[in-house]
Order: structure tokens, then sequence, then C-alpha cells
């Protein structure tokens, strides 16, 4: 009798889950991020994630972050200076009017002017002096300087129809009003903190993706995103913690999609300061020189630092370790540069002969919400310094604290991740990070470090003028062994992997850009 | 009782002026927004451009002051994070925290008063000390994992209920609510029993205890001499007696629920204002967290004005003039 009523009732509740089982047709993701839908305002990596699905761009970068057309077919580099593309023809928006050269002049010349914006995408868009119309399908792009990797900063620029757009504000795209693009997705619905639903255009130019509909369940909680997993309210999660894996690896159903991405992490150290706001002796008093800048000490910390232990213990295995700033293989890998070592006795001697035989006191920064596992990380490389003499003392802090200080070089030593997916290459975070400070021409802007050597600066603009993608390469590499088998001017750790959970029943390739794209999701056959 | 209402508002437009300038203030000492938000490929200068177009370069004391000027004609900032205004953004997250709230509390009610009256009228028995014992568990229990707790055991293990988010809605009187729908109830069980856990604690202590002092009063006794039956000494004289601490209590808890159910939105991404102040923090959108605090301390003041009004109907002693 009991039985009965329990089956009962379970059948009762069964009929309603029955509406929110997922169809083959539609995908639902959890995901911990809202969206911008205007793709011109808030320039983060989630945004440009999401502008994908709506958007298209001149060209824009494939899941191996290599540069794909998109909306330009053709394009040639008339002289160092000038660009000129074809634009794809028969293109319309999802509103049904053409896409013309007048669009792509409009979206350029909106995205630095996107009024109360506090990241704007027009660090894609400075170096252009000018962009004309040369027909409806033929544009010509002017830079203010040779310019090599135009075509990779381009695909920062998501193009927009400029009859829809024009007069109207970053709110008409969040009502959906404007949310207009020739991308493989439209609009449907967007509730702010709990929904993003698109469907598919079906007039699409391009290879159409395999879902219809695709719905964001944005669920800021990471366990709650695990659960609705298990749960079968959702078919793909998007950012959890490594700790979970286990969990979704040993459940029938379900599958952990992971891959290396294009994140390298890193430590900065103060190579600047002839005192260091965090070096103290080892009785906790600050010391009038700063043991940082003697190469023989970041050498030792280098040493130190017990890479392999950190992959497999604190990232579980989700990383791989890296001996330079860039993930290994890539293009402007330097294979020259030895294996970074773990040699804890060889680190010890360097410190003696550097003249600190019983180390001194340090701390390590790190944020405690940008990266995974940020904090256990540098809770791990603190102990590891200790082991050596380094007395080290760890303080982390969120993100919204963090990188101000950071930029403000106000640590010794801190931690780092940078994504090289935008330019495929380790050009634009040795460029940000490592040049030596100069205002003017936009070198050095996160050089926390305040690492400078007129060699690297020098192979540094090198690669950034020359339009040869083996000879920028070269230069690149040069820099790479300056910064690190020289100078050991950063202190490199490991490459994070990007990780995803769906059900089995879902293929997801990971990008190695760790863009969350629908574009890459198909039913498993 | 006019007076008593002019001379409440006009306390409080001080303890939000003054609550305006702590937190304008806090918020400007953590940092600048630009820094955490701005992409790292972006140079020196357009740093400081998009700084200084936010008006986030000018000292603190004149930022304040276009603050004040802007805030008198009704307008609290545009959102650093959403480019809309503040309050706009807060008002469309209302509703749904209403919801939730109203819900957790009436489960709290609903269950509290009852279970409080058994455990308070028989202390030493079996029943009263499992509800005892049982609302004490209720306090203890973090939140955070009560909820993970009901959606693994409801939602992954029995899948009885949906795991988070809010369902499907419908229009009333220009809200949305999912009180009106069946996928919008059943979306709203888990997070509103998560959430009415601790007011239900507190409402059945508070009402056993209350119940406890009251029953062997004179006139209680009295009642009983009378020959009253047994629901009519409990729902009069009883009730009445020891309904002011929980109609307190419930005022509080009321404004405390709305205003900071952070937890239990993040856990079962419920769309509510809670969500939308821990994100605006992270991301050091000072438009909206002064706006937020703004909305809670006016909503902590009216309920407490409201609470005061309905003490002197329940207790004809207290005399809304002499407050």
């Amino acid at each position: 009798m009991r039985s009965g009523f329990i089956r009962i009732v379970m059948a009762v509740t069964a009929l309603f889950l029955g509406v929110s089982a997922a169809i083959s047709q539609e995908l639902t993701v959890a995901t911990p991020n809202d969206p911008s839908i205007d793709p011109h305002f808030l320039y983060v990596s989630t945004n440009a994630a999401y502008g994908r699905h709506l958007f298209g761009k001149l060209l824009d970068r494939d899941g191996e972050a290599r540069t794909v057309p998109d909306l330009a077919v053709e394009w040639e580099n008339v002289d160092p200076l000038t660009w000129r593309f074809k634009l794809r023809e028969g293109v319309k928006f999802h509103d049904g009017s053409d896409f013309t050269a007048e669009d792509v002049i409009f979206s350029f010349d909106r995205v630095p002017n996107v009024p109360n914006n506090p990241a704007s995408y027009a660090s894609n868009s400075d170096m252009i002096e000018s962009i004309t119309a040369d027909g409806p399908y033929e544009i010509t792009i002017k830079t203010k300087t040779p310019y090599p990797l135009l075509l990779r900063r381009i695909s920062g620029v998501s193009i927009v129809s400029k009859d829809a757009v024009e007069g109207k504000t970053t709110a008409d795209f969040t009502s959906g009003e404007i949310a207009i693009g020739t991308g493989p997705y439209k609009f449907s619905e967007y509730i702010p903190g709990e929904r993003y639903v698109m469907a598919r255009n079906e007039d699409y130019w391009g290879e159409k993706p395999a879902y219809e509909k695709v719905t964001f369940l944005i669920m800021p909680n990471a366990a709650s995103r695990v659960a609705a997993l298990l749960g079968g309210d959702v078919d793909i999660v998007e950012g959890f913690s490594p700790s979970s894996v286990p969990t979704l690896e040993e459940k029938d159903g379900f599958y952990v999609a992971k891959r290396a991405s294009s994140r390298t992490m890193w430590l900065y150290v103060d190579t600047e300061n002839d005192v260091s706001p965090f070096v103290t002796d080892n009785d906790g008093n600050a010391m009038e020189s700063n043991p940082l800048k003697d190469l023989k000490v970041r050498e030792a910390i280098s040493l130190s630092i017990n890479r392999e232990a950190i992959v497999e213990r604190v990232m579980d295995g989700l990383a791989e370790v890296a001996n330079q700033l860039v993930p290994n293989g890539w293009y402007s890998f330097d294979a020259d540069i030895p294996e970074a070592k773990y040699n804890p006795e060889e680190a010890k001697k360097l410190l003696a002969d550097a003249g600190y035989p019983d180390g001194f006191g340090l701390t390590i920064h790190a944020p405690n919400d940008r990266y995974v596992n940020d904090a256990k990380v540098a809770q791990a490389i603190a102990q590891m310094l200790a082991s050596i003499g380094i007395t080290t003392k760890v303080e982390t802090m969120p993100k919204s604290v963090y990188f101000g200080r950071l930029n403000n070089q106000e640590f010794s030593l801190s931690l780092i991740g940078w994504d090289n997916s935008l330019t495929g290459s380790s050009m634009m975070g040795l460029m940000a990070a490592f040049h030596t400070r100069d205002k003017d021409k936009g070198y050095g802007s996160w050089n926390a470090g305040g690492y400078s050597n007129a060699e690297f600066d020098k192979a540094m603009e090198s690669a950034e003028a020359e339009f040869d993608n083996d000879k920028r390469e070269a230069y690149l590499k040069e820099a790479m062994d300056i910064l690190i088998a020289e100078d050991q001017g950063a202190i490199p750790l490991y490459s994070q992997f990007t990780i995803l959970g769906a059900v089995d029943g879902v293929k997801y390739t990971p990008r190695v850009d760790e863009h969350f794209s629908a574009m890459q999701a198909e039913p498993a056959s | 009782m006019l007076v008593f209402l002019i001379r409440r508002l006009l306390q409080s437009a001080v303890v939000l002026l003054v609550m305006s300038l702590v937190v304008f203030t806090g918020v400007f000492a953590i940092g600048n927004p630009v820094d955490s938000l701005i992409n790292p490929e972006a140079t020196e200068q357009q740093r400081e451009k998009t700084i200084s177009q936010l008006g986030l370069d000018k000292p603190l004391h004149e930022q304040y002051f276009i603050f004040l000027q802007n805030a008198v004609k009704g307008e609290l900032g545009t959102s650093f994070v959403h480019n809309r205004p503040a309050i706009k953004l807060i008002l469309e997250r209302l509703p749904a925290t209403l919801e939730l709230t109203i819900s957790a509390l009436f489960i709290a009610i609903l269950f509290g008063i009852p279970l409080g009256l058994a455990a308070g009228l028989n202390p030493d028995g079996l029943i009263g000390r499992t509800i005892s014992s049982g609302s004490i568990l209720f306090f203890s229990v973090p939140t955070f994992w009560a909820g993970l707790m009901l959606i693994m055991v409801f939602s992954v293990q029995l899948n009885w209920l949906p795991t988070t988010g809010r369902g499907e809605t419908v229009d009333l009187w220009g809200f949305r609510t999912s009180l009106l729908t069946l996928d919008g109830l059943r979306h709203l069980i888990l997070p509103a029993v998560n959430l009415g856990l601790y007011p239900l604690a507190l409402i059945i202590r508070l009402t056993a205890s209350g119940v406890q002092e009251t029953m062997p009063l004179e006139f209680m006794k009295f009642a009983r001499a009378k020959g009253l039956r047994k629901s009519r000494i409990i729902s009069v004289h009883l009730m009445k007696n020891i309904l002011i601490p929980i109609v307190t209590v419930i005022g509080l808890q009321f404004s405390v629920l709305l205003a900071f159910a952070v937890v239990t939105e993040t856990i079962f991404a419920w769309p509510g204002m809670g969500r939308l102040i821990i994100e605006s923090i992270n991301l050091l959108d000072r438009p909206v967290i002064v706006a937020y605090l703004l909305v809670v301390v006016t909503v902590f003041m009216v309920v407490n004005i409201l609470v005061d009004i309905v003490y002197s109907y329940l207790d004809p002693r207290i005399r809304i003039g002499s407050m």
C-alpha cells in the first residue's frame, strides 16, 4: 500500500520532469556568467565567447586559435600600412537586411565610443588610422604604423548592423531589440541573472550548428552547476573546480571534456625596485637591498618549485608543466629553452652563492577568485620556497583588489595567468608584461615586475613590425630566450586545462582559448 | 500618527545620507573597477582614458558630490558592468527576491507557530523535545550546506524537483511571478525551504518559550478556571500575549531575508537581488552597490515602521504617539 503510494507520487513527479528533459535538438548549458549582449561593451573573455554566437567578425579565430575567414573572404597587404579586404556577399543580418561595407565601418567606429564602458574593445581597433569603403563589398584599412598582427586583432571586433544600431544604446541590446548580427545563432530571450536563449540562424551563410535552440542557465555556484548536470537539468557545465572531475568521471552517463588551454601561469618577480615592498630579512625587517634583482636568487626560486607536484596534486593533473610563457608546441614556443628543473639542493647552493645562505623573507601574492585553484597554487609555492630557506608568506585577495595593486607594482612575487589566444603566440603577453614601460607607445602596460632589458625590447619591437611569419617567430623566440633562459625575468609554472562537464549524449570539443561555444557541441552518435 | 511618520521619515533620510557616504568611501577605498575589468591587452593610455571617461580619476569628494546631485534627481548612477541604471537593475530583480522571501516566511510561520505551540505546551513530552532539538538543528546547519543537501536529495537522488533556476513565470501587474505556474512552484519549493529554515527555527523557539512563560501566569489560570475551551484559551488569550516578540522577529527576518538571501540565491541560481549585489561587489560595480544598500536601508526602515504600527494593534498599551 505504502510503496504503491510512493510509486504514484514518483510517477506524477516524473510526468512534470519530462517537460524539462532535453530533446536532442536543444542544448542547455550551465554557466557562471551573465552576458553583455552588446558585443562592443565590456571586453572580457566570457563576453567575447557569447558574442561569437550572434555576431560575425571580418576574420575570426577557430577552436585551435587559427585565423579563419568570416565576413571577409579575401585580403591582401598592399603595403605595410594598407590592407584591402573583400567582403562576403549575400550575407544577411538576422533581421533580413543585407550586410555591407557600411556595417563594417559603423562597427569599427562604434567600438571605442560605447559610453560608460570600463573595458573597451578598442585595443583591437586602436592601430587603425582609417577604414574606407571601395564598394559595397570592398574595404581598405590603413594602420597608423606597420601592424602585421592586424588580422588577429580585428577578430576582436564584432560587426553589428548599422541600420539597427545607429542611435541606440547597450540597453537596447540587452532588451534584444537590436541584438542583430550575422552569426550562427539568433537572439531569442534574455532574463538577467537567469537565462539567455538563442535559436539557430537557419539562413546562416556557413556551416549550421547542430542544435536548434541553446539555453544558457546562469548559475553562480559551481557545486550547484554540477548538481544541475547530475540532476538532468542541463547538458553541459562550464567552469568548475578540478576536484569535481572525479565525481563526474565516475558516474555513468557523464564525462569531462578537457584540453590544454592557451593560458600560461607564471610568477612576476620584482626585478626593478632597490627595496622590494614584500622582501624582508629573516627577522621580518625590511631589507636595504632587493635580493630578487640577483639572477642567482631568481634561478634558485625557479629551481625550488616542483611543477610536477603542483600539476599532479594541486591541479589534479589538469595542467601541463611550462618552462616558458607560451603553451608547449605553440607558434613562437622555443624548443631550445631547457626544461624547468626541480632541484632544491642546487637552489640552496645558488642562494648561498648569492650571499643569502640563510635565505630571507618574502610574501607571494595571488588572486583567489580568478584562476583555477589560484590560492592553493600560491600556498604550494610558498611551502616549496620555504624548503630552500626563503620564508614565504601567502597573501591572497579578490581579483577586484588584486589586479589594481599588481599593476601598481605593489608586490614582490605575484601570480598571473596570461591567455595567449588572441595572437596565437607570445606576442601580446611578452609585449605587455615584460617590455620596458612606455606609455606613449603602449608597451609594458602590465609590466608588474618592472623587467627591463634593451635587447629584449629590441627583439620584441622587431617582432611587432615583422610581416614574415617565420622571421617574427625567430624574434619572439629570441625574446623568450633572453627573458627566461638568460634573465629568469619571470618564473614559468604551468599551462592550465580548460574543463567542461557534459552528458554522454552531447559531444563537446573544447576551444583552446577557453571560450564556450555551442558551435563546438553536437549530439553524440 | 502623522507626527510619528514625519519624524521617522526625517530620521530615515539622515540614515540614508550617512549610509551612502560610508558605502561610497568604502568602495572607493577598495579600488577601481577598471583595473579588474579592463582587458590586459589594453595600453596604459587606454586605461587612463577609460578611467577618466567613467569619472573615476576625480577626487573622492568630487565624485561623491556628483553622485549626490544625481541622487537628488532620482538617478543613482549607471552600472559599470551592465551599462543600465543601477536602480532599474535592482528593481528588476526585486520581485524574484520578494517572492522567495515571502514564500520562505510563509513556510516558517505556517510550520513554526503550530510546532512552537506544540513544543511549548508539552515541553517535556517526546514531541516537545523532538521539536526543540529539531529547531536547534535548523539553527546550526549552514545555509549553503543545507541547500546543497536539499538539491542532492530531492533533485539528484530522488529526482522529484528541479535542481535550480526559476522556472516558468507569468506576468502579474507588470511583475513576473512563478507563484502561479506549476513549473514555477516546483522551482520555488527548495530555495524557499532552504531560506525558511532559519526563521522557522527562530519562530519555533520564540513561540515555545513564549508559551512556557505565559501559561503559568494568573490570567491564564483564571481563563481556565472560567471554564473556557482550550482552543479559545490558546488562540485568544495565549496567542495575543506571545505575538509581540514573534511579530518583531518576523518583521526583522523579512528585511534580513530580503536583503541578504545571497547564499540561497547563489546556490539555487535564483535571479534575485542578493546575487546582483554579490556579483557587483566582486566586480566593484559601485553604482549598483551604493544603490542596493540604499534600497535595503529603505526596506528596513519601512518594515520597522510597519512593525511598530502592528504593535499598537496587538497591544493597546503601546501608543504610536508615544514612540
